[in-house]
């Protein structure tokens, strides 16, 4: 199978309203994420090689780097999310004739439904990563840029809340209690540090626009 | 099926191709084609649900008003992603005004540019109004799949009205500045409410 990555934009926005149930919303978080991550690094990289911000151009080479790193993950997500969601669907289509055909196909399951977890968990994990990067940004990038810092929030604010839809809504079918609640506080702290971290980027941006 | 943007221009970017020329150094595409592309993922998204839902139930009158949204989002996608392109050449078109000595060109630029990031938000809400009702007409299977959509068109309208803003910072006209603030402004504010109005269940305030 084509991995996602490789489709064009019109290909992969026309999977997504395909009536097939993958790609879906982790996918199209994940894209999100990437492309915010995208914006923070080229604001980043421009600033740190303009002669008039020299005395930041440190700061921002490392914001930079960061930045190419989580945005590269995030478009390997687009399609992990995608293969973990379709591997749920075959352990529901396993046969369930005998008891024993009944238990391996709920451990698959359940195996499936934990490994849909881990794919949102990391978008929300990295989207949280851009967002913070997209505040400095924001604020040490160059002024003339900031509408691209702030659209970089905006985006990586939509991918952590859309991933954090995905996480929870896979929960909701895991059986294991600890990791149950593990997962659910994890993505509840990133909600609000994403809260935070976006309002901050937003408001300097706001500043800077007049 | 595959649209006019699939063979050329920045449809037919790859993803990874696209996000990594956006980290480029080079202007476009910049922010402002990244404003447009959630809000036609989003359009893809309510499609998908609207298609799964139709499909759980064909013969009810339910499903004839989600083959409608079905469609009318297909056309959106297209439309939205129509303005990626649009959005880039208008930039380009104000960089290039930028270095004649002629004022009046570099207004009429700007001028142009302020619509594509316009008509961003004025889709995007669209996108938002028909993910808002997939959310909570959809089949509750895919309901997650609505409520990102919900998320990816609001930020296309918040990214797009940031755009918008810039260009017409730029612009003499008061009076053009102004009648677009107020829509800027009306549109944010319906987003805002349409984006509280989706059920709880799918989407925490």
């Amino acid at each position: 199978m084509t991995d996602l990555r490789d489709l064009s934009l019109a290909e992969f926005s026309e999977a997504l309203a395909s009536g097939a149930p993958t790609p879906g919303g982790g996918s199209a978080s994940a894209l999100a994420g990437s492309l915010a991550a995208g914006l923070v690094a080229m604001v980043a990289r421009n600033t740190a090689a303009n002669p008039s911000f020299a005395d930041r151009a440190e700061a921002l080479r490392e914001i930079e780097t960061e930045a190419e790193r989580h945005r590269l993950e995030l478009v390997g997500l687009v399609d992990e999310d995608a293969a973990a969601f379709d591997r749920v669907l075959a352990a529901f289509r396993l046969p369930k004739e005998t008891d024993e055909l009944k238990a391996a196909r709920s451990r698959a399951i359940q195996a499936g439904y934990r490994g849909a977890v881990e794919p949102p968990l990391q978008v929300c994990r990295h989207a949280l990563a851009v967002l913070a990067l997209a505040a400095r940004v924001a604020e040490l990038g160059n002024p003339n840029a900031v509408s691209d810092a702030g659209v970089g929030a905006l985006l990586a604010g939509s991918a952590l809340e859309g991933a954090a839809l995905n996480v929870e809504i896979n929960l909701g079918s895991i059986k294991d209690e600890d990791y149950r609640a593990a997962s659910g506080e994890t993505v509840q702290r990133a909600r609000v540090e994403a809260e935070a971290l976006r309002e901050q980027a937003l408001a300097r941006v706001r500043e800077a626009l007049g | 099926m595959t649209g006019r943007l699939a063979e050329s221009g920045l449809g037919a970017t790859s993803l990874t191709a696209f996000a990594a020329a956006l980290a480029s150094t080079t202007p476009t595409p910049g922010g402002s084609c990244a404003a447009a592309l959630p809000a036609g993922l989003a359009a893809g998204l309510v499609a998908m649900v609207a298609r799964l839902s139709a499909e759980s139930d064909p013969f009810s009158d339910l499903s004839f008003e989600l083959e409608a949204v079905a469609s009318e989002a297909d056309r959106l996608r297209e439309e939205v992603l129509a303005l990626l392109e649009e959005d880039a050449t208008a930039f380009d078109r104000v960089m290039a005004a930028r270095r004649l000595p002629d004022e009046q060109a570099v207004q009429d630029a700007y001028r142009a540019a302020v619509q594509p990031p316009l008509e961003v938000c004025r889709r995007s809400l669209r996108v938002l109004e028909l993910a808002v009702a997939m959310a909570d007409k959809g089949n509750p299977h895919a309901a997650v799949d609505a409520g990102v959509a919900v998320l990816l068109a609001a930020a296309s309208v918040e990214a797009g009205a940031l755009n918008a803003q810039v260009d017409l910072a730029a612009l003499e006209d008061e009076a053009f500045r102004s009648a677009c603030a107020d829509e800027l402004r009306t549109i944010r504010g319906r987003a805002e409410q349409l984006r509280g109005s989706a059920p709880a269940a799918v989407l925490p305030a």
